[in-house]
């Protein structure tokens, strides 16, 4: 099933993100950084923003944190929430996307980076891919 | 989990991690509030960094971070040590600074009101807010070269306020090359802004003094009014811990380093990863202090617009989060030297504390902060360093589920606080009960001789995102 939950941490925001493959992990990640930057829902009629990601790791975990990464740069620099992603090419050790995005006025919370800290993608019972990431704020 | 019988008791308020060196500041009424996280696992982690000299040490305020925890020091050798960014974390030189006024309490108490309004509306706060200055390119980079020097230059501040800033608001290693430029977009319209989160500027009155001759150096007395502000490297700061990590990750296996969590990512001080690190890092700590001087502008601004032409002159600026480059006798048994070595101290969560230094220490919204002085006996003790804040005990959705914003703003306002914010959400997230008592931490610190209390500050108005 993928979907993402955010759950909470002593200083910080946790999120579990799950998908049938890595492709819809990766998606769902980007969904749940969107909705802890704001609680609006985004159409995608309202989207007013495109540019391309190409991240590279040595693996799928180190790929998810860094790519995800990007996308909360992009967010800061163009002050937009992205939810829409259109992976041009996705395996462990490389992504490519185009990410489409929302010009905002502000975010509902100030994400400061997306750590590595807890994140590691494993198989759970149901067989889907699943990871918990932690975000500074 | 570390339990009690984990420890070695050094003395009433400092604790050895049993098989480690690994210590820690705290009282015995504290440790069961400490054993709830992870930070003494966290602790024990920085123990494996390579070239880590003494003790890896966490403050009274200490919680779970992540890789190093909050409130954590460790000193890495100059020559064989590394160098982290998760050490320092992603708040590069988030930091207070404290300004002082001629005035005490009485002459200002009918004006409460329109000073905080108008530093409401002067001072930029909240998620991604932008400031009133825009710096083009070469502008930026001379900022992040030369920090608070810079806006001493262009009139934003004098030489006065230079000599009450730790490394007189400029570290000399900073090069603006070495930060990329996603960084300086990031951060190129957030000078002389507050954000959001725990940041904050608080009108205070002096209510406690305890060191009489000290507070008289300082230039503090008895219902003085003072200002507080607290803020950091806003996303410039951000995405330089967030680049140079990502850097060291892949620098991991050239430099056969192995280590328990990414976010202890590291790479030799020496070496072309470390030196660049430290660049960046040092001219995003000239960013922080560049922001805080230009907030400051901006209250004074305010001030005299108030109360006429006083000076509010700085008692004194520390940062929380930075690695300095410091020279420290070693004392662990194995290592016995009275030679002075040289080592790259890390604070994360810590505030340097050199004798005879002001030591600033914040309290949560609406509770006392804490004005210290350093000590010799940290020099001995603890690389010159002691507690930062509370320290926070709740997460932000657990103090959501207990409180409610406007609980909060009345129960301060019953305190006789003012409080102007541009979220109510983010006054649950950071009450009093989400932290640790600060009274608490400053007696462990004070008593374990870390730094030594001069005067305590009760808020009266706090401005925050």
């Amino acid at each position: 099933m993928n979907s993402y939950k955010i759950l909470p941490h002593t200083a910080d925001v946790r999120l579990r993100v799950t998908g049938e493959t890595l492709k819809d992990l990766f998606e769902q990640a980007v969904l749940g950084m969107a909705r802890i930057l704001s609680k609006t829902k985004f159409n995608l009629k309202s989207q007013n923003l495109n540019l391309k990601i190409k991240v590279d790791a040595n693996n799928p975990t180190v790929l998810l944190i860094d790519f995800l990464s990007e996308v909360l740069t992009a967010s800061c620099e163009e002050k937009a929430i992205f939810t829409k992603v259109n992976f041009l090419k996705i395996s462990e050790t490389e992504v490519e996307t185009e990410i489409f995005g929302t010009k905002v006025d502000s975010f509902d919370e100030d994400i400061k980076a997306v750590t590595y800290h807890e994140a590691k993608i494993i198989k759970n019972k149901k067989g889907d891919l699943e990871t918990t990431i932690l975000f500074d704020i | 989990m570390i339990a009690k019988k984990d420890l070695i008791k050094i003395n009433d308020y400092l604790w050895e991690i049993k098989g480690f060196r690994a210590r820690f500041y705290a009282s015995e009424k504290m440790l069961d509030e400490i054993f709830r996280d992870r930070s003494l696992q966290q602790l024990i982690n920085v123990t494996s960094l390579p070239g880590i000299r003494g003790y890896a040490l966490a403050m009274p305020d200490m919680h779970e971070g992540y890789g190093f925890p909050i409130g954590g020091v460790a000193a890495m050798d100059y020559e064989t040590g590394v160098i982290s960014p998760g050490g320092i974390g992603y708040d590069i030189n988030c930091g207070v600074r404290l300004l002082r006024s001629d005035k005490n309490f009485e002459e200002i108490k009918n004006h409460i009101e329109s000073l905080s309004q108008k530093l409401y509306q002067k001072i930029p706060s909240g998620v991604g807010r932008g400031g009133k200055l825009r710096l083009n390119n070469q502008e930026l980079d001379e900022v992040l070269e030369n920090g608070v020097q810079w806006a001493a230059q262009k009139g934003f501040g004098d030489e006065e306020d230079l000599k009450h800033i730790e490394s007189e608001g400029k570290l000399k290693e900073a090069r603006a090359d070495a930060v990329f430029e996603h960084a300086k977009n990031r951060g190129r319209d957030q000078i002389g802004t507050m954000g959001a989160g725990n940041h904050f500027v608080e009108v205070d009155v002096v209510d406690g003094i305890f060191h009489e001759e000290q507070a008289r150096i300082l230039g503090l007395f008895k219902n003085q009014v003072v200002i507080l502000i607290h803020t950091g490297s806003r996303g410039l700061g951000h995405q330089v811990a967030t680049d140079y990590i990502k850097i060291m990750v892949r620098a991991l296996s050239k430099y056969n380093i192995k280590i328990p969590d990414l976010e202890l990512a590291c790479a030799p001080f020496s070496s072309k990863e470390g030196q660049q690190y430290f660049s960046a890092m040092s001219a995003a700590a000239n960013f922080a202090w560049l922001n805080r001087q230009m907030i400051t502008w901006h209250v004074r601004k305010v001030w005299k617009e108030l109360f006429g032409d006083e000076k509010l002159s700085l008692v004194y600026d520390v940062a929380h989060n930075i690695a300095k480059i410091e020279e420290h006798s070693i004392n662990v048994k194995t290592q016995i030297s009275n030679v002075k070595t040289k080592v790259i101290v890390h604070r994360k969560g810590a505030t340097r504390a050199f004798p005879e230094q002001p030591v600033i220490i914040p309290g949560s919204m609406g509770t006392a902060s804490y004005v210290l002085v350093g000590t010799e006996q940290a020099m001995k003790q603890s690389f010159g360093s002691t507690c930062h804040g509370a320290g926070r005990r709740m997460s932000r959705h657990a103090a959501l589920r207990q409180v409610q914003g406007m609980q909060i703003k009345e129960e301060l306002a019953h305190k006789g606080i003012t409080i102007k914010t541009g979220s109510i959400k983010g006054l649950a997230e950071e009450a009093p009960l989400a932290y640790k008592d600060i009274d608490d931490v400053i007696e462990v610190v004070h008593n374990a001789g870390i730094a030594k209390k001069v005067a305590r500050l009760r808020p009266i108005a706090v401005i925050k995102g």
